[in-house]
Order: C-alpha cells, then sequence, then structure tokens
C-alpha cells in the first residue's frame, strides 16, 4: 500500500462544472482492503475509513501504510474524528474510542440502541450519539459517564452535531425537529426542521449558522443563537442524507439518495446567498466521504476496489 | 339505556339478589369489579420511526383512492395503556408507502393522523404497503401519542407478506428491523370474489410515563 500525494504540478482536473469550480485529485491511496465508507480530517491530513471486513483503516499525512484498528465490534455503522481522535458507532449501539494514530482503544461506551451518528466535540472530550430508540445522547470521553440525554416528542434522533467551538449541539430528531443544546445539556430551542425529518445538520466556519438536510430534500439556514429561519430551499424530493459544509461558509454539499432504492444517486451544492442550487459532476457511488480544508471540500473517492483519492473542489 | 355497574349492583343489594361484605360499600365494589375485568397487557413492541415520517397528515380514514393499484386493505383496532384502560383521544399517525414501494415525500398520500373514538378504536383504509429496495418487508408505521404515555413508535407486518413464506413465526427475523413477532398480524381476506379486501386486526399498547 502506498500513500501518493500528489504534487501541485500534477493535479488531476477532473472535472469542469458550473462557475468554473473543479474536482482537483490531492492524493491518491492504495488499500488493503475495499474502503466503503471514509471521512478526512484535520484539513485532510488524516483518513478514517471502513474496511469492507469491518476494521477501520487510518491514513495519516506523511505516511504510506495506513493503521489497521481491529475493534470486534462488527461494521462500524457510523464514524466521527476529532483531531487523531476517532469515534466508530455500532448497529449495537456500542461506540469505541480510539486513538488513530497509535491505533489504541480508549474507551468503550454503549448507547444502547441502534446507530444513527454520531459526532466528537471540537477536543473529543465529548461524543454525542443519535440512535434510533433515544435522543441524542452525550457521553464524557474521559470518564465514560452519559452526562445528557436530550429529548423528543416521539422517537430518536437522526444526528448529531457540534459547533465549531463545542459550545452547541444540535441534533436533528425523528419528529421533524432540529434541537439546540448548551454545555450543560439544556435545551436552547426546538426549531421545525422541515415537514419531513432532518437527516444531517452543518454550521458555518464561525459558527454564526447553521444547515439542516431533509428527508424530502430541502435545506435550511438558521441562526445559532435563536434557532430562527433565514433561508430555505425547495423540496427535491430526494432525502439527503449528510451535509458538508464549504470554508466558505456560504456553500453546502448536499449528499442525495433516490428515495426508493436508498441509493447516493446526486452531490449538490446550495449557494446559500444567492439560493443557486447545482449539482456536482461527479459519480455519486463513487463518493465514500467528504470533510475539509482551511479553503476546499473535500470529497474521498472511491476510483477502483482498492483504491481512492482525496480530491478537493476548487 | 342499560344501568352502569354501580347503580347495577346497587339494585342487586337492594333485592338481595347480591349481598355486600360489610367492608364493602356499592360503589367500591363496582370499582373492583370494573378493574379486575380489564385485561393486563404488555405493550406493543417498539420499531424504529424512519424513514420519511411527515408532520400535519390529514385527518383521514381513507388513504386509498377508488383506482389506485394494490389490494385493498382495512386496518382497525384500538388504543389500549398496558393496564387495559382505553385510550380515547390517543392520536394514531399512519405512514406507509403506496403498492409500488413508493413513499409520497411532497405530498400527503398514504399518510393519516386519526384520533381513537370514544372505545379507544381507530381505523383506515388504504393498500397492502409495496416492498422496496432497503426494506425487506411491507410494513406500516405508526406513531402513537396519548397524555401520560410514553410515545409509541412501532411498525406492523403482514402474515401474508411472501418475505414469511407462510411462517412468520420462522421467517420474521428475515427483516433485521421487525423487532418481535407480535408485530406480524394476521391478515383476513374478505369481500366478494370480485372486491377481495385484506383487513387486519392491529391493538396499540401503551406505557404510562
Amino acid at each position: 500500500m502506498r500513500l501518493r500525494v500528489a504534487g501541485l504540478a500534477t493535479f488531476l482536473m477532473l472535472t469542469v462544472f458550473a462557475r468554473g469550480q473543479a474536482l482537483h485529485s490531492e492524493a491518491k491511496f492504495d488499500t488493503p482492503v475495499a474502503i466503503d465508507h471514509a471521512i478526512a480530517c484535520d484539513n485532510g491530513s488524516r483518513i478514517f475509513g471502513i474496511g469492507k471486513e469491518e476494521a477501520i483503516y487510518a491514513w495519516t499525512a506523511g505516511k504510506s501504510e495506513p493503521r489497521k484498528i481491529s475493534l470486534a465490534e462488527g461494521r462500524p455503522e457510523a464514524l466521527a474524528c476529532a483531531g487523531r481522535t476517532v469515534a466508530a458507532g455500532f448497529g449495537n449501539g456500542k461506540i469505541v474510542i480510539v486513538d488513530g494514530d497509535k491505533g489504541e482503544v480508549k474507551l468503550r461506551l454503549d448507547a444502547k440502541s441502534s446507530m444513527w451518528g454520531l459526532t466528537l466535540s471540537p477536543e473529543a472530550t465529548f461524543v454525542a450519539v443519535a440512535t434510533t430508540g433515544s435522543p441524542t445522547q452525550v457521553f464524557d470521553t474521559r470518564t465514560g459517564q452519559r452526562v445528557s440525554v436530550g429529548r423528543t416528542s416521539f422517537g430518536g434522533s437522526t444526528s448529531a452535531t457540534f459547533s465549531p467551538k463545542g459550545d452547541l449541539l444540535l441534533s436533528t430528531d425523528d419528529d421533524t425537529n432540529v434541537r439546540a443544546y448548551g454545555r450543560n445539556g439544556k435545551l436552547l430551542y426546538s426549531a421545525e426542521a422541515g415537514p419531513l425529518e432532518p437527516f444531517a445538520a452543518a454550521f458555518t466556519g464561525d459558527g454564526q449558522r447553521f444547515v439542516v438536510a431533509t428527508a424530502d430534500g430541502a435545506m435550511s439556514s438558521y441562526e445559532s443563537t435563536s434557532g430562527k429561519r433565514l433561508r430555505a430551499t425547495h423540496s427535491t424530493g430526494n432525502p439527503i442524507f449528510a451535509i458538508q459544509m464549504f470554508p466558505d461558509s456560504q456553500h453546502v454539499a448536499a449528499f442525495e439518495l433516490d428515495p426508493f432504492t436508498l441509493k447516493p444517486i446526486a452531490v449538490g451544492v446550495w449557494d446559500m446567498q444567492s439560493d443557486h442550487w447545482q449539482k456536482l459532476d461527479v459519480d455519486p457511488e463513487t463518493v465514500i466521504g467528504c470533510g475539509a480544508d482551511g479553503t476546499h471540500l473535500l470529497l474521498v473517492r472511491r476510483t477502483g476496489t482498492n483504491t481512492f483519492t482525496l480530491d478537493s473542489v476548487r | 339505556m342499560g344501568l352502569s355497574r354501580r347503580d347495577l349492583l346497587a339494585k342487586c343489594v337492594s333485592l338481595g339478589v347480591v349481598s355486600l361484605a360489610t367492608n364493602l360499600s356499592a360503589t367500591a365494589a363496582a370499582e373492583a369489579w370494573s378493574q379486575s375485568e380489564k385485561k393486563s397487557r404488555p405493550s406493543t413492541p417498539a420499531a424504529e420511526t424512519g424513514p420519511f415520517y411527515k408532520r400535519n397528515a390529514p385527518n383521514t380514514a381513507m388513504m386509498r383512492a377508488s383506482n389506485d393499484p394494490g389490494l385493498p386493505l382495512t386496518v382497525d383496532g384500538a388504543v389500549y395503556s398496558t393496564r387495559g384502560e382505553i385510550l380515547p383521544g390517543a392520536k394514531v399517525e399512519v405512514w406507509q408507502t403506496d403498492h409500488s414501494g413508493h413513499y409520497d415525500l411532497l405530498g400527503y398520500r398514504y399518510r393519516a393522523l386519526l384520533l381513537a373514538d370514544a372505545k379507544g378504536r381507530y381505523g383506515f383504509s388504504s393498500v397492502i404497503p409495496g416492498h422496496y429496495p432497503a426494506r425487506v418487508c411491507q410494513h406500516i408505521h405508526f406513531a402513537v401519542t396519548a397524555e401520560g404515555y410514553k410515545p409509541l413508535v412501532t411498525q406492523m407486518y403482514f402474515g401474508s407478506d411472501p418475505v414469511f413464506e407462510g411462517d412468520p413465526d420462522k421467517n420474521y427475523i428475515k427483516d433485521p428491523l421487525c423487532t418481535s413477532r407480535e408485530l406480524v398480524r394476521p391478515v383476513m381476506l374478505k369481500g366478494d370474489p370480485q372486491a377481495v379486501i385484506a383487513a387486519v386486526n392491529f391493538e396499540l399498547v401503551l406505557e404510562q410515563l
């Protein structure tokens, strides 16, 4: 396995799309097994992927070999990272906190319900877990204690997202609301996300606003301090299961599913200032993860059974 | 109009056909009698909410349009507490795919909000939902709420689903989201040969807060 970081001169312009943006290949990776989900962390200097045989693989900039991390809990359903810390969530509700650089398990937790998603606070001191059977739960990653549980009118939560400073936690919930909690777990406000359930949320870089995407393919932006809705797109009818804020805090990438097959069908970009909506000219089935560096959206794209690339959107 | 249990008991006592021990009043005896007839019920097994719950569904018991494809279906039942009390006014929200497995995300087809009547009963007309690639079994989603009770989110399955191969006892686990055999309901086919309707009964039992 070799990590091949492309030099500036060898950037490959893959596709040109509207408004002059393009995908540039930043790095290419060979993998020991097929990777079917990945996240790019620390401005793309770390990539964590879930291998087909259920282990986690960690790539670190400057090292050619990925570190294999076997957790003996089955296949992770969700990954999150903050710096060198990675959290893996499993279908049985188990959560494993790992030092990604050393490959050492730091803590094992139990959310006791099937996992939708999880997120680490910026300092990796807390992990928030969205599960099917419970509102979002927050655990202290130093002690293993569950420090708070959110609330819903019914059902569980679909995603959890910390603000860049870690002072606000958003929970998108089955009952179609997005709820914001403070550091102490206190509910600050609840806002309607749309007629259908929200699946994902993302903050702007300064934490002043956030965006929520819903099961009917709509996105709305909100003011973080109040939960006041600022703008909204029309529903596309295609569920948006994940979003990623661009570093400019003006554009949001939306990962859309076919509502029948629930397979990826498009990666869209919403310009929150102009309300312009466009589709990235990329095969959505090849996109296995995303992230951002200081200036660009990053996509992790599968290019072969045992290869993937890290691409920036420029 | 029939007598209430208390009035009946009082009448029977006055006529001498029922006698009460000295420590029992007619009111207390009537209440104890009623309580003993209430059947304790296990709570309906919960299942995950998603996908595609939509709030503000219409209050209609007829989700099927006249020309909709698919086997017509009626679902009825009652909403109870685990102590066997009926829960009039309980909100029963249901959503499902159409016959071909598609949820209506932009509108409200095959979605309804029902209120349990004075006897705790609810019911609706629909079609047997279709299969879709991401789910193994045909199912209808339920979200049930009543003041003072834990919200119940669950899914109902059909014993007639081909996935079960006629043996839901053995095969209900083929759908990993089917959390209990109890959620797979028997299907009765009724009506005349030109207009067969599937009928399913599904009791909903809520736990107290």
